[in-house]
């Protein structure tokens, strides 16, 4: 080796060791470093609490320092070491020698610079020396010891340091153990972070909690450690919050929470606003304070289901309305909505009543029936068992089933029986849902022995119907009603409620009575009166009219034109005699009333009807169309106001009204007969009345022993009823005697006897004993007594009944008298008039007979103008008397007035024409006049209507089968030419007959109805069938021909048509539908099913006959043993 | 001498050319029923040619408007789906009337009463010989005699008046068929009269003409 190497050697040994002390001292200080650091890093750590962060950067810091610090030193050492430093060059090194051993240090120097240079140097330095040089400083180096050219100090030096560091750290760290031990454990967890520790803490005593929705809560918070002045409170709700500052006094500081509807969130705290303070808030943590909602009903609804008898459809009603109105019966179901889940719920009425709620999950309902006014809340209950508060009260209310109401609509006011024995009744009943029953109930108030009610329904079709009139025809006569008694009568009418009971409602009460015959008869006689009586004073004003008028014509004469004041007074008369009209009219509506309720009590015969009718419509038609057209030209002249149009309009209106009074006067005199006939008629019936009401007395009293007291009373009662009637048969007698002495003819002197016969028999006297041994409860006695009565009633009845006969025949014979001296009269005028007639043959102008012949015309004139007033005369007994009588008197009087006057001006020959005419119209009027006769014996009465009729009838039917025949025969049917013909002969036939009855019913030609065509198409038919023709026109004339008859007989019916009969347009009417019975009203018979069956076997007429007599007798049995 | 008779001959044959009466076969007869009693069976004589004149104006069917005269003895009798009776008062049919009467009902005929006013209860006692085991029944308000071609929804239309009653439709069913209708309390056929005879209101015409219509179609078509 070298010696440079031996150098080199020794500096790296050098080097080393200088890099080794190097290191060590580093080394060391780097460990005090650390310990320095740490020292301080956990001081600070103690003080400041480091975040985590900073620890960890901290910590970081630290070993990074002390990995780079050995890094470091590491690092140059090993530059020391390896020489890369010029510090620890060679030179440096040798310089280090120097200090410590200067020369070799020195010579190292000279050797290195030497060795350094020598490839620089390029002279005079030999290498050899510089080997030798180097040698020698190598060798002197070897015993230069390293250790004591390095400079060891440093280390122990560093050394000392570092045990002094550690000292002291040791020493604080000792003293701080605790703290400095808790921050080295918090730098050891550098990651964890650690509380500073605080100077307090703020303890929630209520913590997370839960209150109910609405509740208070108190808040409580502790303080544990220094006081702060103040700390905060902060609650959070959703949608604000609430920040309050408390004042801090004591360790515990409360705060109240109200009306807590949401979750809110709750802290206390404190907050740092000092920067030397480590901590910036202390808080006692966020509370939770959870509002839990109570159970609540969000929705109502009701459901109401009416009782079924109301037919009323449910209805469902929400929460919005808290009544909830139902009639008694309803089922009310409720159900609610809840905003929760519900566990249980029930419903508290004010009545005391609960009911439990069918719960599912957030809906309730529950079911109950009204019968009364409440009021009910529901309570509902969550699974917590909190409860819904103030929930609302509902109020029950009940709806009224009204009463039902019922209105008699028929009959109007109190109403009389007649022989129908029927009460029409019409009612009006409503109701607002329905009828369960409807009855009449009644009660007689006239029958001491039996004053209770009774009922009988009254058929109610539809009973759900709420409104409807009803018609029913109630017929009494099963009630055992008799003539005289009194009863009423009222409907009720329940309703069909069946919840609370049907209700009742009744109606007015309807009097009803059966008027005795008695009193019936009574009526109609009062109402004859009162006709009479305005008969009478139209007649009298009538008669002052004419007055007026007689005047009104004079002074009209006399005046030059016409004033006004004679205007107003005719116009005024004109007046009159149309109110007149009027007045006669409404008289004949009453006859017609009066001849009605005659009819439908059977008061009067068919007769005595139908010559009331005869009369009626002779009232009706006394404004004859001659008397208006009169009054109607009266009046046009009075507004011409022109003299003699309206002298003349007067003078025809005068002879009209004299017409118009005196037929007012036969009509009245007919009246009185009619009446005279009407009160024979009623003795009789009144009569036989009495006697069968006797005789039924008289039975009853025969086993009498066993009566009560009250049903003697009353019998009592019904006898001297009997007796009150007697005497007013005896009354009426009386009375008509009194009227029949204004007709010479009646047999007054019969009624009288009669009349003072029934007197002599004192019936009434045993009547009334009857009746007052009654009520002395002696039967036996009263017995012998109406016995009595009731023989000598029977006797008086025969007597009337007789009488009656009697009458008849009188007046009948009293007409027929006068008929036929009439006739004689007529006769005997024709016959002078003929004789005249022959005589005016034989004579010509200025013959001295002319003077004979008028004389002879003249008394000829006389006679007839007596003959009519006698045919008036006979006017006032009869209708029988035709007006063409009157019509053929006057065309008579006419043409004899006319001889006169052309005898006496010289026309011989025109005399002579009207002569004949005039013997013309005599016979004309004897013929008619007989005709009149001959219908009255027919007829049996002064009318002859039935036998017209009949005839007329039996007109129409053969001219119905000709049409027939005709029709057939016009279709191309056998028999042809001759059949026509034997039907032309068949025409002829009616035809005659026909017109024979024409002439028959002449007396009446009013009665004849349109016949005078039917002649006219009758020959016209005969006509074509003669032909052989069968025309169109020949078949729509006999059809005509058929219609008038027919026709002609609907005239003579229409007289008897009842008023009402007069078509009169109905008003529609609105009701309830009926319905049909299930078996569609047949009632299946086996028995009517085998008769059909065998009838339709073709047996013989005869033997049908049998057949169908065995089914009857069959069905008979077949009736009774179901009965 | 053959001209002669041939000249006689059409002289003979002319009349019974000219005696033909039309009849159209396309139409159908009605007929007015005659009864014994003495009721005036013949008072609407013009009441039906004025409904067969209304029902050929309005419906499709076509009615002869010679209206015929019935009895029940009548051979023809069969020949009228449709008869019509109507009056004021008595009726009364002999043993024999009755059974042919029930006979031509029971084979399809059908009887239309219409009272006047004062022939119920004398129809009711005759119906009830005729049909001994059939009541007189009231039709509904939703029976199609009511609406088959015109509507009644109250029934039958009241037009005259008579006794203050409302009107009635009464019915006699033989084997579920109506048989015989009984207007009641309306007079229909005082109704189907020219207006000139009652002089009531065009549309009180026109409703009796009407139902008279429902009546007379239901007759055809039942």
């Amino acid at each position: 080796m070298s010696g440079y190497d031996r150098i080199k050697e020794y500096l790296g040994r050098l080097r080393k060791e200088v890099a080794q002390i190097r290191f060590r001292t580093g080394l060391i200080l780097a460990v005090a470093l650390f310990v320095l650091l740490v020292f301080l890093v956990a001081t600070l750590e103690g003080f400041f609490y480091f975040s985590p962060q900073v620890k960890k950067f901290a910590v970081g810091i630290l070993f990074v320092v002390l990995g780079g610090v050995v890094a470091g030193n590491i690092l140059v050492s090993f530059a020391i070491f390896r020489g890369w430093t010029e510090r620890y060059s060679d030179r440096k090194l040798a310089e280090l020698l120097i200090s410590k051993y200067g020369k070799i240090g020195q010579r190292l120097i000279n050797v290195i610079q030497l060795n350094e240079q020598r490839p620089s140097l390029k002279s005079g330095v030999s290498s050899a020396l510089i080997n030798v040089y180097t040698q020698e400083v190598a060798d002197e180096l070897e015993d230069v010891p390293i250790e004591n050219v390095v400079d060891s100090s440093p280390v122990r030096k560093a050394g000392i340091f570092l045990a002094v560091v550690i000292f002291i750290v040791l020493a604080v760290t000792g003293y701080n153990f605790r703290f400095y031990k808790a921050a080295l454990t918090r730098l050891k967890n550098a990651r964890t972070e650690y509380e500073f520790p605080l100077p307090f803490t703020i303890l929630s005593l209520k913590g997370n909690t839960q209150v109910l929705y609405g509740d208070t809560l108190d808040l409580s918070f502790e303080i544990k450690g220094k006081l702060p002045k103040q700390l905060f409170l902060s609650v959070r709700f959703p949608e604000h919050t609430i920040l309050d500052r408390i004042r801090v006094e004591d360790s515990v500081v409360t705060y109240e929470l109200r009306n807590l509807r949401e979750t809110a969130f709750c802290e206390a705290f404190v907050v740092n606003k000092n920067i030397f303070r480590r901590w910036s808030r202390i808080s006692s943590g966020v509370d939770t304070i959870r509002v839990i909602s109570r159970p609540e009903i969000l929705e109502y609804s009701f459901e109401v289901i009416p009782p079924p008898y109301t037919r009323l459809e449910k209805a469902v009603h929400q929460s919005s309305n808290r009544e909830v109105r139902a009639y008694p019966g309803s089922l009310i179901g409720v159900n609610i909505l809840a905003n929760k889940e519900i566990e249980e719920g029930k419903a508290i009425f004010k009545s005391g009543k609960v009911y439990p709620l069918k719960v599912k999950k957030n809906k309730g309902k529950f079911d109950f029936r009204v019968r009364e006014n409440d009021e009910f809340l529901i309570k509902i209950y969550d699974r917590e068992g909190i409860d819904n508060i103030s929930p609302i009260k509902y109020v029950v209310e009940l709806l009224k089933d009204g009463y039902p109401s019922v209105k008699v609509l028929s009959p109007r006011g109190n109403f009389e029986l007649n022989e129908s024995m029927v009460v029409p009744l019409g009612i009006k009943i409503s109701d607002d849902f329905g009828f369960s029953a409807c009855n009449i109930v009644y009660r007689f108030l006239n029958k001491v022995e039996n004053l209770d009610t009774f009922k009988i329904a009254f058929p109610i079709k539809e009973k759900t119907l709420p409104l409807q009139e009803l018609y029913y025809d109630w017929d009494v006569g099963s009630l055992g009603i008799v003539p005289g008694d009194e009863m009423e009568f009222w409907i009720e009418v329940y309703d069909n409620d069946v919840v609370s009971g049907p209700k009742r409602s009744v109606s007015r009460k309807v009097f009803v009575r059966y008027p005795t015959i008695i009193e019936l008869f009574s009526q109609v006689s009062e109402a004859e009166e009162q006709m009479v009586d305005e008969a009478l004073d139209i007649l009298e004003e009538v008669e002052e009219s004419k007055k007026v008028l007689e005047e009104s014509s004079i002074k009209l004469i006399k005046e030059n034109e016409i004033k006004w004041e004679r205007k107003v007074q005719i116009e005024r008369e004109l007046k009159k005699t149309k109110e007149l009209g009027e007045r006669i009219k409404k008289l004949s509506q009453k006859l017609d009333e009066v001849i009605q309720r005659s009819k439908e009590n059977l008061l009067f015969n068919e007769e005595i009807l139908s010559k009331l009718a005869r009369l009626q419509e002779a009232f009706e038609q006394i404004m004859t169309p001659e008397l208006q057209e009169a009054m109607e030209k009266l009046k046009r002249a009075i507004e011409s106001m022109d003299k003699e149009e309206i002298a003349r309009a007067l003078q025809n209106f005068k002879i009209n009204q004299e017409r118009f009074e005196k037929e007012l006067d036969r009509m009245l005199d007919i009246f009185e007969r009619v009446k005279i006939e009407q009160a024979v008629d009623e003795m009789v019936k009144r009569i036989n009345d009495m006697v069968k009401n006797q005789d039924s007395l008289s039975r009853i009293l025969e086993g009498a022993d066993s009566l009560r007291n009250t049903a003697m009373l009353r019998l009592a009662n019904e006898e001297e009823k009997i007796g009150y009637d007697m005497t007013s048969l005896e009354d009426l007698m009386k009375t008509t005697l009194e009227d029949m002495q204004k007709f010479p003819v009646m047999p007054s002197e019969e009624l009288n006897n009669i009349s003072e016969e029934i007197k002599r028999m004192d019936i009434a006297s045993d009547l009334n004993e009857a009746a007052s041994s009654l009520r002395n409860m002696n039967p036996k006695k009263a017995f012998n007594r109406a016995s009595s009565a009731a023989d000598k009633m029977h006797s008086a009845a025969n007597m009337l009944e007789e009488f009656q006969k009697t009458f008849k025949v009188r007046t009948m014979e009293e007409v027929l008298v006068d008929f036929q001296n009439i006739l004689s009269h007529a006769l005997q005028i024709s016959k002078e008039q003929e004789k005249i007639s022959g005589s005016l043959k034989d004579i010509s102008y200025g013959s001295d007979k002319i003077q004979d012949i008028m004389v002879q015309q003249s008394w000829n004139v006389e006679n007839l103008s007596k003959l009519l007033s006698e045919l008036s005369s006979l006017s006032g007994k009869t209708f029988a008397v035709s007006p063409r009588v009157g019509k053929y008197i006057g065309q008579a009087y006419s043409k004899m007035r006319s001889v006169l006057r052309n005898l006496q001006e010289g026309s011989v020959a025109v005399s002579r024409r009207d002569a004949r005419e005039a013997l013309r119209s005599i016979n004309d009027c004897s013929l008619e006049i007989m005709f009149s006769m001959e219908n009255l014996l027919s007829g049996g009465q002064a009318t002859g209507f039935k036998e017209y009729l009949k005839r007329l009838q039996q007109l129409a039917s053969q001219q119905e089968g000709l049409n027939q025949e005709t029709m057939k025969l016009g279709l191309g049917g056998e028999g042809g030419r001759l059949s026509l013909q034997r039907l032309a002969a068949r025409q002829m036939q009616i035809k005659r007959a026909l017109e024979q009855l024409q002439r028959q019913m002449r007396g009446n030609p009013d009665q004849v109805g349109d016949l005078s065509g039917i002649v006219k198409d009758m020959e016209k038919v005969i006509e074509d069938l003669k032909k052989n023709r069968v025309l169109r026109k020949t078949i729509q004339r006999q059809q005509r021909i058929l219609t008038r008859l027919l026709d002609a007989q609907k005239s003579i019916r229409a007289q008897g048509y009842k008023k009402k009969r007069k078509s009169r347009t109905g008003q529609d009417v609105v009701r309830e539908s009926p319905s049909l019975p299930s078996d569609y009203g047949e009632k299946s018979s086996l028995l009517r099913e085998n008769l059909e069956e065998a009838l339709s076997k073709g047996y013989s007429a005869d033997l049908e006959k049998v057949i169908r007599k065995y089914f009857e007798i069959l069905s008979t049995e077949e009736e009774k043993s179901e009965k | 001498m053959k001209k002669l008779a041939l000249l006689v001959f059409i002289v003979l044959l002319f009349p019974l050319l000219y005696s033909q009466v039309e009849k159209d076969y396309s139409k159908v007869a009605i007929a007015l029923l005659k009864y014994g009693g003495g009721g005036d069976w013949y008072g609407d004589r013009n009441a039906l040619p004025n409904l067969a004149r209304f029902v050929n104006q309005n419906l499709p069917v076509r009615v002869s408007e010679e209206v015929k005269i019935v009895s029940p003895m009548d051979d023809d009798l069969f020949s009228y789906p449709y008869i019509f009776m109507a009056g004021h008062g008595n009726v009364r049919f002999t043993e024999e009337e009755v059974l042919r009467l029930r006979k031509y009902l029971t084979s399809g005929g059908f009887l239309h009463a219409d009272d006047d006013y004062g022939m119920d209860k004398y129809f009711r006692r005759e119906i009830k010989r005729i049909f001994p085991n059939n009541e007189l029944v009231e039709l509904p308000f939703d029976h199609s005699i009511y609406h088959i071609y015109y509507d009644f929804p109250h029934g039958l239309p009241k037009i005259h008046e008579h006794d203050g009653k409302p009107p009635q439709g009464f019915g006699i069913f033989y084997k579920g068929r109506l048989v015989v209708f009984y207007s009641y309390e309306t007079d229909l056929g005082d109704g189907w009269e020219d207006p000139e005879v009652h002089h009531d209101p065009e549309e009180k015409r026109l409703q009796a003409l009407k139902m008279g219509a429902n009546i007379l179609l239901y007759s055809l078509l039942y």
